[in-house]
């Protein structure tokens, strides 16, 4: 699929519909697998606070009153 | 009856006087006509030493800059005046191409490791872990009706880092629950912001308007 990048000069007002470079080719792809990452890691971090809820055979809500949250 | 040109006489104006689309034509003085070359986009008319001539607007007010329509591509604003004091930004209806993406913001198109931030609780210590701020909540890709605002602050200056004000909100797709969004993205580069670049981390935004102004 070929990406798109719509460019607006704010002094000419011009508008132009380019496909993307290479370069913003490679970073699409970086900004992904980065945004995939996060997901990943914070999916492993609900787990886990949920293994240790399920351990303590408490609820989330019940946690944050025990650590005085709100 | 031959309609052309007029031969050069006196009183006649002749049309190769107006050089350039938009040109205006004015008088000097007296029995003079002279030419006024089109302005700059986003400048006005005023009259400085008795001859109308264009200039920045000095005071009050915002300018619309560009409105740009975003249709599955990614949105550059570039070359943005540095003649304001404030660039505010309005996003209507936007939509992603994958449900559940916001709409990121990266300044000056700048993609180096750990210079933009974004943060929600005004309690939290600010890092700097990212290349772009997500300045929408995460949009349903059904339901266009929302409306987002983004604020960046003395945005031309090239002494102090930059930081931005991010206020929105967008219905679900059930059209009558809706997300909010109510944050802060900061740029931690001096330079002016020269440059927008509006995108999705998984796909390209799907449709929805941009409006930049410029404050004064």
């Amino acid at each position: 699929m070929t990406i798109q990048i719509k460019e607006v000069n704010c002094t000419t007002r011009e508008e132009t519909i380019r496909n993307a470079n290479d370069a913003e080719i490679a970073q699409m792809a970086k900004d992904k697998a980065e945004a995939d990452a996060k997901k990943a890691e914070a999916e492993a971090k609900a787990t886990a606070r949920q293994a240790l809820l399920d351990k303590l055979g408490i609820t989330a809500d019940e946690a944050k009153l025990l650590l005085g949250g709100n | 009856m031959t309609v052309g040109r007029l031969p050069n006489i006196e009183g006649g104006i002749q049309p190769t006087l107006l050089t350039t689309t938009g040109d205006i034509m004015y008088a000097s003085s007296a029995n003079n006509p002279a030419r006024l070359g089109i302005g700059s986009a986003g400048q006005v008319l005023t009259v400085a030493s008795g001859v109308p001539s264009w200039a920045t607007a000095s005071s009050g007010g915002m300018t619309l800059i560009s409105t740009t329509t975003i249709s599955n591509a990614e949105i550059l604003l570039s070359s943005i005046p540095q003649t304001y004091n404030n660039l505010f930004i309005v996003i209507r209806d936007y939509l992603p191409t994958t449900d559940a993406e916001p709409l990121r913001l990266r300044f000056n198109d700048d993609s180096t490791a750990n210079r933009h931030a974004a943060r929600t609780a005004l309690t939290t210590a600010l890092t700097f872990n990212a290349t772009s701020v997500a300045i929408t909540t995460s949009q349903d890709d059904t339901l266009a009706d929302g409306i987002y605002t983004i604020a960046i602050i003395d945005y031309a200056n090239t002494t102090t880092r930059k930081f931005c004000i991010v206020d929105g909100m967008s219905f679900e797709s059930d059209g009558t629950t809706f997300q909010g969004v109510s944050g802060r993205g900061a740029y931690n580069q001096t330079d002016a912001i020269s440059s927008l670049r509006f995108f999705n981390n998984s796909s390209v935004p799907k449709s929805g308007t941009i409006l930049l102004y410029g404050v004064k």
